[in-house]
């Protein structure tokens, strides 16, 4: 009997370590960083030579039932990245009023943002913008043309963040449509992680940005 | 988890409830494991995060009967790389983990040696909880099923006195079970570890 309890101990013991599960994974919290991309693949992005982009970068903060759009500190480091990896593939940077081929978007989140998965290939994300000039204070800044955010994002998959995200996307003007002028997002780039410290956040958003755009050497011309 | 930890145990008791005689060996295994076939896909590292404890009964000439609890813990840090999918790509590192709680029934048959080493058999088979993790920088993907496997081994065991002996053994482990990039769990293990005869009752 004695020797049955200690057998018995024995299996206890080791049910309790079997429940010890996960080291520590993450050796820093750059590890947790995912770049992401998602586009259009019916899309001929070599017939595209010419972009605009914003003059400031958006941050979206939630405020009880709305989201507050404010310029972004690391406005000009974002900025500076993106026009550095579009121009090295090729593209022209016009002004807003040049009639360019894409017009360039970016935000910086700090939500809880939730893109659905949409399997089925089918894009049409049905978010559209409008082409508004005059949004948000800014000749070429066009805003999200008012809708909801959470919504439209299609992808093959679902996930949600609690962390600091940069937002790109890519709209086409050149093939807006003719009756409604709406233009469709053809490309969003993502750069997510955690942002419990700000050490070493710029190379971590610059990386981010650099890696959004290496996995997509369909943009280059 | 928890739950799953709770069934195994009572389980474990009940198999315990039955009227044994004769020689009862219980064994305390450290075990490591490393995936082969398309498990090795999903994660290819050699885990040193095993153990197996077990205990058996004498049911004829060189027979035993018993059963066996057994956990191992596969896991794996991929360098930061990107995939591609469908209309587009992610970059991040990847952690793979596998946690294998299986228990068994095991029938065992020890060759008759007149030294102090004694080579054995042994056909364990039973039901297994899986928890599998896949880990995109901060996305968890998890996944979590029973399922029946199997485990042939062989095995020598060094007599240290009359009760006690060191077990070493080598066993290939099979589930069915398909997650991500593999159709089955497979895995080759060798184990070290201490057995106990006890032939009071």
């Amino acid at each position: 009997m004695y020797k049955g309890v200690v057998f018995l101990l024995l299996m206890c013991v080791a049910v309790f370590m079997g429940c010890v599960k996960y080291s520590d994974q993450y050796d820093e919290e750059k590890d947790r960083d995912v770049s992401l991309t998602y586009y259009d693949n019916t899309i001929d992005f070599s017939q595209y030579s010419t972009y605009a982009i914003v003059e400031y970068v958006g941050a979206v903060q939630a405020d009880s039932d709305s989201l507050i759009v404010t310029t972004s500190e690391k406005s000009t480091l974002i900025l500076d990245k993106i026009n550095e990896n579009l121009t090295g593939y090729g593209l022209e940077q016009v002004p807003s009023a040049a009639n360019p081929d894409l017009l360039i978007n970016a935000h910086v989140l700090n939500l809880d943002v939730e893109y659905s998965s949409y399997y089925g290939g089918y894009w049409d994300m049905g978010y559209y913008y409008s082409y508004d000039p005059y949004y948000y204070g800014s000749p070429s800044y066009w805003g999200y043309g008012g809708y909801s955010y959470y919504y439209p994002y299609s992808y093959g998959y679902t996930y949600s963040s609690t962390y600091g995200s940069v937002l790109m996307e890519m709209i086409d003007s050149k093939n807006r449509n003719g009756i409604t002028s709406q233009m469709k997002m053809i490309w969003t780039g993502i750069v997510a992680g955690t942002v419990n410290s700000t050490l070493g956040l710029d190379q971590r958003i610059t990386s981010g940005i650099d890696e959004c755009f290496t996995q997509s050497p369909y943009l280059g011309n | 988890m928890i739950n799953n930890m709770k069934k195994l145990v009572l389980v474990s008791l009940s198999m315990m409830c039955f009227v044994s005689f004769g020689q009862r060996i219980y064994n305390f295994n450290y075990s490591t494991g490393m995936p082969i076939g398309t498990y090795s896909d999903y994660v290819s590292e050699y885990s040193w995060q095993g153990f197996e404890v077990g205990y058996q009964k004498d049911v004829g000439t060189n027979l035993t009967l018993g059963f066996s609890y057994r956990w191992q813990k596969f896991y794996e840090k991929k360098d930061r790389a990107t995939y591609e999918f469908e209309n587009g790509a992610i970059t991040s590192n990847l952690y793979t983990y596998s946690f294998i709680n299986n228990l068994n029934v095991t029938l065992n048959y020890y060759m008759d040696n007149a030294s102090r080493i004694t080579p054995y058999f042994s056909l364990a088979a039973g039901p297994a909880f899986v928890e599998n993790r896949l880990v995109i920088g901060f996305i968890d993907l998890d996944d979590s099923s029973w399922k029946i496997g199997m485990s042939p081994q062989v095995g020598v065991i060094m007599d240290i006195n009359d009760s006690f002996g060191i077990d070493l053994k080598c066993n290939y482990n099979y589930l069915p079970l398909q997650y991500q990039r593999f159709s089955s769990i497979q895995f080759v293990g060798a184990s070290i570890g201490l057995v106990w005869r006890d032939s009071s009752f």
